[in-house]
């Protein structure tokens, strides 16, 4: 049972550690690094779901009888690029609140906010 | 071009966007925007009236047939929503270039355009197609489009709430993903009529119902249903005035259909169950009359109610009863056609 | 011995992970970052992706570290708060994960040939694509023909995020004059990188062409050129300066191609449509389906290319031209 789910729980386990750097450290940068350990965790999860073993690349040589799922090889291929989308446009709002308030630590933006 | 009329509805406003672009005056940017508005309008009619007639429509994307190609379905509820939205966004485009060339400084004006552009055919390609990951990915780009659209607002506090909307945004959109790799698993398919087929004869199964759990979760933080709902009223409240509008109007509606709609998943049994519990008991609540299958939105209508009465600016005030309305009144509407 | 190969990969991701949790200094952080990118890549490559940690290692440790460093030099280096303890974030980051292994428990065993994932659908895209699309690499006939819609999509997106960092972080539109032209004054100093990186430029160019037309026999395609060629225009920005490098490629001229690049992609659907099939169905834009799918391919992998790569020079440039005006202001 372990061996046939490990790779899964591992997945789980960095996908948690991500969520956790999201959700607890205030500073806005270390919060998208978070972000980007949590995708990239998903991203390892499809990649094991779509994995064959004994099959090879799905890129067809004549030789081969047992490919891997290109299905979800295609499926992570966008969803890196619908991640670094986001990124890039978290960092360019991340540096207009740095212009604007002065700071990126969420503590200090809250209490900047609340002197209405 | 009339059995086109699927694909036209998403790719008229998508491939406007790219034009407007072009255009570098601000006017000249708006009225193209208008008119790619006036025409998704046009053809969501059409729509409606064709699947009145002929029944639900499909259209296979590529030539290939589902669940090989991605296809798009349009029932009566999506043509009906496909409709509203496209009538919103058309509206208040028209009143968006005076109050736009207020609000907004000049260079700016063309890429807002852009961006609503790109905001209307990312909603209307949640409700139209039929595969689950072209949600996901029409769902990010009406997500990006909106976090940029609220970042316009003049007060610095827009930034930040567009912000918090993002990180919550891409959580949603990432647990979104996670329920989607575990119905992949299980099924190997990603087209949604397929998976009601072949749902059903999984059973009980744990993996199943946290899919279903991330699924909803998901889409939940995406659409700001109590509690997850904190990033609503700050992006709202501080957004340039026609955003708030559309995004008001259309946004929370799109994802919404896509949570709810009966050709979504074919079991919803458990899911059906535990709704009608506990909307019994919301349904004695003071806010609400009759019977809301939207335990969600009662509790949303309580919570925001009593968190009026701790904010010191009015227009946050005008924006949770603007929620609030909204909520209910979305209930209403969905509650009515499901 | 791939299984254990596999399992020293994840515990290396795993202790990565928590390094960053820990560590303070934020351009440590983003170093670790790009290791952790470069890790996934290669656990990708070990799980038999090729396509896959191309692009990761191209984005991942190549692209998102690089517009962080930019940003970090704008925003600061050190994370101010300590750590708190918050035990409701705790609790729920320990619930999502209970409720994720429960999930796990009732899945298909890990790499089984006759799981559920490879039964329905991808038996027809591994067995038939190579007689219908007639290409060999599997990859790009499912991402570029079977769900090309989706591709258009992703397209759209990073678009779409261009466009967002546009309008958040206008580019300093620099109509200089002589005594801004001189490069930056540290940079001036690196004799060796400068002359190195002008004869690599060109073979980095001959590469990013390579990977765009070769993604249908082998590992490639649209987006990784596109990542490369930006990563070229890049290197040249960072040593040359901003001003020189928009000099080279004009702003407005990024912006076009961006918007040109899109309208490619939805053109060929459109001419599919006018020959008489749906959208995006290559099999009618000539006489011999096979030929059309070739063509649709090609053309659609060129406007994917050319909005990726001008996407990701203008992002590029957006955030240097705000780490130009930080460093006027404050040296770091």
């Amino acid at each position: 049972m372990v061996m046939d789910l490990y790779n899964y729980w591992m997945v789980i386990v960095l996908m948690m550690i991500g969520f956790y750097i999201v959700i607890v450290q205030g500073n806005l940068i270390k919060k998208l690094i978070g972000l980007n350990i949590f995708q990239t965790s998903v991203f390892i999860f499809y990649i094991s779901v779509g994995k064959v073993d004994g099959g090879t690349a799905p890129i067809f040589i004549p030789e081969a009888t047992l490919y891997s799922n290109p299905l979800t090889h295609v499926l992570i291929l966008t969803a890196i690029v619908v991640g670094i989308a986001t990124m890039a446009l978290a960092l360019s709002l991340v540096v207009r609140i740095k212009a604007a308030y002065g700071t990126v630590e969420e503590q200090e933006l809250q209490e900047r906010d609340l002197q209405c | 071009m009339l059995n086109h009329l699927a694909i036209l509805q998403v790719i008229v406003p998508l491939l406007a966007a790219p034009i407007s672009l072009l255009l570098n005056k601000a006017r000249l940017a708006w009225l193209f925007a208008c008119v790619a508005a006036v025409a998704t309008f046009i053809i969501s009619a059409l729509l409606l009236y064709q699947v009145q007639q002929t029944g639900t429509i499909t259209y296979d994307l590529g030539g290939w047939e589902a669940p090989w190609g991605i296809q798009y379905r349009i029932d009566l509820l999506a043509a009906y929503v496909l409709l509203v939205v496209s009538t919103i966004a058309m509206l208040v485009l028209f009143a968006a270039h005076t109050s736009i060339s207020v609000e907004v400084p000049g260079d700016r004006q063309t890429l807002l355009y852009v961006l609503y552009l790109l905001c209307l055919a990312g909603l209307l390609g949640i409700v139209a197609t039929g595969d689950i990951f072209n949600v996901f990915v029409f769902l990010e780009i009406s997500s990006l489009a909106s976090y940029a659209l609220i970042a316009y607002g003049r007060d610095r506090r827009a930034l930040w709430a567009a912000y918090q909307y993002l990180v919550v945004g891409t959580i949603g959109a990432t647990f979104f993903l996670i329920g989607i790799g575990f119905l992949y698993s299980l099924t190997g398919t990603l087209n949604m009529a397929d998976l009601a087929v072949r749902i059903p004869a999984l059973g009980a199964s744990k993996t199943l119902y946290t899919a279903f759990a991330f699924i909803v979760v998901g889409i939940c933080l995406k659409l700001a249903l109590f509690p997850l709902h904190l990033w609503l009223p700050n992006a709202y409240a501080y957004a340039p005035s026609i955003v708030t509008a559309f995004l008001a109007a259309t946004a929370t509606k799109g994802c919404r259909l896509s949570v709810d709609s009966p050709r979504l998943f074919g079991v919803w049994h458990s899911v059906h169950y535990f709704r009608a519990a506990t909307a019994e008991h919301f349904s004695r609540s003071r806010f609400g009359g009759g019977f809301c299958r939207f335990p969600g939105c009662h509790s949303t209508a309580q919570y925001q109610a009593s968190f009026c009465l701790f904010q010191c600016r009015s227009d946050r005030l005008h924006d949770y009863r603007h929620g609030y309305r909204h909520n209910t009144g979305a209930a209403g509407d969905i509650a009515a056609s499901v | 011995m791939a299984t254990l190969f596999d399992i020293t990969l994840l515990f290396l991701l795993v202790a990565v992970a928590i390094a960053i949790v820990r560590v303070r200094d934020l351009f440590a952080t983003v170093m670790l970052t790009g290791i952790y990118g470069l890790l996934s890549a290669s656990f990708f490559v070990s799980l038999d992706a090729v396509d896959v940690p191309f692009t990761e290692a191209a984005v991942g440790a190549g692209i998102f570290p690089l517009l962080m460093l930019a940003v970090i030099s704008v925003v600061g280096r050190y994370e101010k708060t300590p750590h708190r303890r918050p035990l409701i974030s705790l609790a729920l980051v320990t619930l999502t994960g209970i409720m994720l292994f429960l999930g796990t428990l009732d899945m298909p065993p890990f790499g089984a040939p006759d799981d559920p994932a490879q039964q329905h659908v991808a038996v027809r895209y591994i067995q038939d694509s190579p007689t219908e699309i007639g290409i060999p690499n599997m990859v790009t006939s499912v991402l570029a023909s079977y769900r090309g819609y989706d591709t258009l999509g992703e397209v759209v997106v990073i678009f779409t995020a261009a466009i967002g960092v546009l309008a958040m972080l206008a580019i300093p539109l620099t109509r200089s004059n002589a005594e801004s032209d001189a490069p930056e004054a540290n940079m001036r100093n690196h004799e060796i990188l400068r002359i190195v990186s002008k004869m690599l430029i060109p073979l980095i160019l001959l590469f990013a062409l390579y990977v765009q037309f070769h993604g249908e026999y082998g590992p490639g395609g649209g987006f990784q050129a596109g990542v490369i060629f930006a990563a070229e225009i890049i290197l040249y920005t960072m040593l040359f300066g901003l001003r020189t490098a928009t000099r080279v490629i004009n702003p407005d001229v990024l912006r076009l191609l961006a918007a040109l690049g899109v309208l490619l992609y939805g053109c060929v659907g459109v001419v599919s449509m006018i020959s008489g099939g749906n959208f995006l169905d290559y099999n009618v834009l000539f006489d011999n389906p096979i030929t059309g799918q070739h063509m649709g391919i090609l053309f659609i992998e060129l406007g994917v290319g050319i909005t990726v790569a001008s996407t990701m020079i203008l992002m590029f440039f957006a955030f240097a031209g705000k780490t130009e005006n930080h460093r006027e202001d404050n040296p770091w």
